[in-house]
């Protein structure tokens, strides 16, 4: 609707409409596949082909998205937050809704633009224009679901492919509910595209709530294991947790703008809220409390959920029991990005109150370090990565609580690059080992997995952070960006980023390095994987290291460029700019901590390498950090915690109730049934089937009732 | 006088719910029945005799003496058969061979 008539550069919207569409029809025909019990072993095809239509559909929108955008004149500041700007300096309620509407819509500027595809709920009809309130199924096309979708689709559709290899035994052979894995691939696809795509916030949570099902489903794959369905339970319960406030705040958004929007206008739309963002910044709650705080916190509450951020992290490390490429689909790549996703598509809301910000940010620096550090002390490779990917998650919190969210964005891009080679190569290494994955029990693996060797290696390297690879650009502008706000918050994140690099070649090393040592598990000869496992490790580490140099750029003098080449901010930021996020405010920022920065990666696997080189059998950080280590290796004892201080007494509460139920309420209703029948039994030796004794009962109560009738009509009569 | 009626038809009807109960033979339970329904009538047709104070005289006690009579004769055709084959089955016509009445 705000396609300008110049600009129709986006020959097909309906085309990218149909995007998310394919997974979805990859994982009914892989059901189909399973109800008509056709068991192939090629059950994988179908999911293949949707994921990768997808795939090429968002490469096709992203340019078309950036020629677009390259077209319009750079607006100097993204329409949204003018608006929600002008109608915060307006005094909120002195500045016409109509004039904004003018602001936006005869600006020619407007970056997003919706495609509705149908009328979805009916929200009643409104009186002053006697037609119904639609919410609509729309997608909001802009650069950062561009971005995105780019990003999910491509590493979505390499995991898969790489699924096909993984999923099968020594012989080549599927493994048991094959089709099942692959369908609910597509499924978690399709979910992903639609949370991303969504332009209304009910949307939003329509994808975010099949998002999480679908981990559900994901987790618990290998049901019969128990400790699998227990972490699919975990997950979706903790996740439950987070959402309840997420729901609340959509509520919350709709009870604030509804009496702001103009008829014909749904107050859930994104165009709508935040055009009228404004209003949330100045109308105040509750005593100090801004709209826009309540409704941020809130929302946050969902994100802190959806991405495992503290205090609701707890589910994924547990989540590492689904098979592998699950955990490098979802608990690495996309799934658990939603929340930064939804945290910086607000942007125009969260940016309008400070408080939220800083909760955000303290949160994320709290995050980053505890989990930096219990990722110090783990032996189970997942676990170690998982660990990691909450901590950078953390880290894209922290950019999102300084009022950066395009470099958070930035760092979910990369990050998705690195984190899925990662669990890749940990599969592939899993695989290999015939399943193990502690890194106690091997070593020297070099030798015998030399494409995942070098892969892995990357995959560290960009993780660890260091100059040049893809996590070191992201990563940079987010400590960048924790200085520019609070001195405290940059440090903290410094040494976070010291602690990464140092456990990730700890885990490296340990794994690789030193003599060739395997368990009895691995069998005779361990091989490398297939073709298909490893040509997916190759895509995703030229993303690793070539994916940062989106957001670089080449401009300004030499002397203020690092290594005299490169400056922040690159094309990645430029897009960013032409969606909801609009242009943050970068500082001027200090060529020294890119160095710094630099150099504290290069120190951590420094250390790693003299403590870790050769993987000895004893740990040594054991030995050294004594009691430290077992409280990191024990993960600071949060899960016994939550444990004691929620989960018992829930599960008591529970208990209760179903005493309540068990015997309170059934125990009535059994008494009540009880009684009449104690009765019926008691008479039942009256019924002896002869006719006189009926008779003679049958005269001696008539005699009674007579009587009686008698005795209590005298009074009257 | 109407009491004299009324007490006759109370005795004819107590007699036979007596001899229903007490009597073991199935056609004398059969006559005892038929005792009740001659009580009933004669209470019926007392009624019609002399209604009751404020109640106009009509003669539907009659029509239901008649009608039981009918009754009466049809039952005692159909009771009789009824009698004939419960003795087919046990050869005796003890009330108490039969127990079928009952809870199992």
């Amino acid at each position: 609707m705000l396609l300008a008539d110049g600009h129709t550069t986006l020959l097909s919207e309906s085309l990218y409409a149909t995007l998310p569409f394919w997974p979805l029809l990859g994982a009914i025909v892989a059901g189909l596949l399973i109800a008509l019990r056709v068991k192939s072993g090629r059950g994988h095809w179908p999911v293949v082909l949707g994921v990768l239509a997808s795939a090429g559909l968002s490469v096709a929108l992203f340019f078309d998205l950036g020629t677009r955008f390259g077209g319009a004149e750079a607006p100097t500041e993204s329409p949204i937050v003018a608006a929600a700007e002008a109608a915060e300096h307006g005094g909120g309620h002195a500045v016409e809704p109509a004039a904004e509407y003018g602001a936006v819509a005869d600006g020619s500027h407007a970056d997003g633009f919706t495609h509705t595809l149908y009328n979805w709920i009916s929200l009643g009809a409104e009186e002053s224009v006697e037609q119904d309130h639609w919410l609509a199924v729309n997608f909001y096309f802009d650069g950062l679901a561009g971005i995105m979708l780019l990003f999910v689709t491509l590493v979505s559709t390499v995991i898969v492919i790489y699924a096909i290899g993984y999923m099968r035994d020594h012989h080549g052979e599927p493994e048991p509910g094959y089709e099942r894995f692959f369908a609910f691939l597509g499924l978690f696809v399709f979910s992903m595209a639609t949370l991303v795509m969504a332009g209304n916030f009910v949307l939003l949570y329509l994808g975010w709530e099949l998002v999480g099902l679908c981990s559900y489903l994901l987790i618990g794959f290998y049901f019969r294991r128990p400790s699998a369905a227990a972490a699919a339970k975990k997950a979706f319960i903790v996740n439950r947790i987070g959402d309840f406030g997420f729901a609340l705040g959509i509520f919350s958004l709709y009870w604030f703008l509804r009496g702001h929007v103009q008829p014909g206008e749904n107050p859930l739309d994104y165009e709508v809220v935040f055009r009228y963002a404004g209003h949330l910044a100045s109308t105040e709650f509750a005593a100090g409390w801004s709209q826009a705080t309540v409704v941020s916190l809130l929302l946050l509450c969902g994100a802190l959920g959806k991405s495992a951020q503290f205090p609701l992290y707890v589910w994924l490390p547990d989540a590492m029991e689904g098979p592998t490429p699950v955990s490098a689909l979802i608990h690495a790549a996309t799934m658990v990005t939603a929340g930064v996703y939804m945290v910086a598509r607000c942007t125009p809301i969260f940016a309008a109150s400070e408080f939220a910000l800083n909760v955000i940010l303290t949160l994320g620096v709290i995050g980053a370090m505890l989990t930096a550090t219990m990722a110090m002390a783990q032996y189970d490779m997942k676990r170690i990565l998982a660990y990691s990917t909450i901590s950078q998650l953390a880290y894209m919190f922290v950019g999102l609580g300084c009022a950066v969210p395009d470099s958070a964005v930035f760092h979910v891009f990369t990050h998705a690059w690195f984190k899925a080679l990662l669990f890749l190569g940990a599969g592939s290494v899993m695989h290999a080992m015939g399943g193990v994955i502690d890194v106690r029990r091997f070593s020297g693996l070099r030798h015998i997995l030399p494409q995942t060797y070098r892969t892995m290696l990357i995959g560290c390297l960009a993780l660890a952070g260091v100059p040049l690879l893809a996590g070191f650009w992201s990563k940079d502008e987010i400590v960048h960006a924790a200085f520019e706000r609070n001195m405290l918050a940059g440090v903290l994140m410094l040494i976070t980023a010291g602690l990464t690099a140092y456990y990730t070649f700890r885990m490296f090393f340990l794994c690789f390095h030193g003599k060739l040592r395997l368990p009895d598990e691995a069998g005779e000869h361990p091989h490398e994987s297939p073709a298909v496992m490893t040509m997916p490790l190759w895509i995703l580490a030229i993303g690793a290291v070539f994916a940062g140099y989106l957001g670089v750029s080449f401009a300004g003098a030499p002397s203020e460029r690092f290594l005299m080449l490169f400056s922040p901010h690159g094309y990645f930021h430029e897009y960013l700019h032409h969606s909801t996020i609009g242009h943050a405010h970068h500082g001027a920022g200090g060529l020294w901590l890119m160095y710094v920065s630099g150099g504290v990666a290069l120190l951590g696997i420094l250390v790693a390498w003299l403590r870790y080189g050769s993987a000895p059998e004893v740990d040594p950080d054991q030995k050294l950090l004594g009691p430290l280590f077992t409280l990191w290796n024990r993960k600071y004892w949060v899960d016994e915690l939550y444990d004691v201080a929620i989960v018992r007494p829930l599960r008591g509460c529970g208990r209760v109730f179903y005493a309540m139920d068990n015997y309170g309420v059934d125990g009535i209703i059994w008494l009540v049934a009880g009684v009449p029948r104690a009765a019926g039994y008691l008479l039942h030796f009256v019924q002896r089937g002869a006719l006189q004794t009926y008779a003679l009962g049958m005269a001696l109560g008539l005699a009674v009732l007579l009587l009686l009738w008698r005795w209590l009509a005298t009074p009257l009569g | 006088m109407m009491i004299a009626y009324l007490l006759l038809g109370a005795t004819l009807f107590a007699l036979g719910v007596i001899g229903f109960i007490t009597r073991r033979n199935l056609i004398v339970m059969f006559l005892c029945t038929e005792m009740m329904f001659q009580g009933i009538i004669v209470t019926l047709v007392t009624f019609t005799r002399f209604p009751l104070a404020g109640n106009p005289a009509t003669l539907d006690g009659q029509v239901f003496a008649l009608f039981l009579v009918a009754v009466a004769a049809a039952e005692a055709a159909l009771g009789l058969a009824l009698v004939v084959l419960l003795y087919r089955y046990h050869h005796t016509l003890d009330a108490n061979s039969w127990r079928l009445l009952k809870d199992e």
